[in-house]
């Protein structure tokens, strides 16, 4: 399992990870000690992010609201970014 | 697991954070439910749990999003800023008064 430090390129390569497998990708957010940790599962990789919500809330409410809209979606209307 | 409507699903998920602010963890997965046999409609899973006690939640259309995506927000932005701890003041003994009767 790996951590990315970089927001950019965790955001890219989850989206990538739903986009090449929607059905097979999941998403949680861990929420311990003040900390949340992102993780995105395809079964094959694994991808996970810490972040401090004080700081970086409007981070997790992007990737919230990303995967929300396009878990519910049809597969033709899923975007991208 | 217990599968609720979004509104309930929040309000219980608020009660899961509420009962592990101060230890524990609480893991909220997101997951695309495609069509089949086993379920007619596509649409997101959502699921939290504490380790024990599980509930889920289904969000088949894009317009349910918009109405539960607000209030999920709400409950993770109560819960995750509004957890800081104040320091316990210690309170200060009052200084005894006692005025001394001189004669």
């Amino acid at each position: 399992m790996v951590y990315l430090e970089e927001w950019p390129v965790f955001l890219s390569s989850v989206q990538n990870m739903f986009l090449n497998k929607p059905n097979k990708t999941r998403y949680s957010v861990k929420y311990k000690n003040g900390k949340v940790a992102l993780k995105v599962t395809d079964d094959q990789e694994c991808l996970q992010f810490l972040l401090d919500p004080k700081y970086d809330f409007e981070k997790l409410e992007n990737i919230n609201a990303w995967f929300l809209s396009n878990m519910s979606r049809l597969p033709t209307e899923q975007s991208s970014v | 697991m217990v599968r609720s409507g979004p509104d309930r699903f929040v309000k219980r998920l608020s009660s899961l954070y509420e009962e592990h602010k101060d230890h524990g963890t609480v893991w909220v997965t997101m997951k695309r439910i495609g069509e089949g046999k086993k379920h007619p409609d596509s649409g997101c899973l959502i699921r939290a749990t504490d380790g024990k006690r599980k509930i889920s939640c289904f969000i088949a259309s894009s317009s349910k999003v918009t109405e539960f995506e607000p209030q999920l927000h709400a409950i993770m932005k109560a819960h995750f800023l509004g957890g800081v701890k104040t320091p316990q003041r210690t309170r200060k003994q009052p200084v005894s008064s006692k005025k001394k009767k001189t004669t």
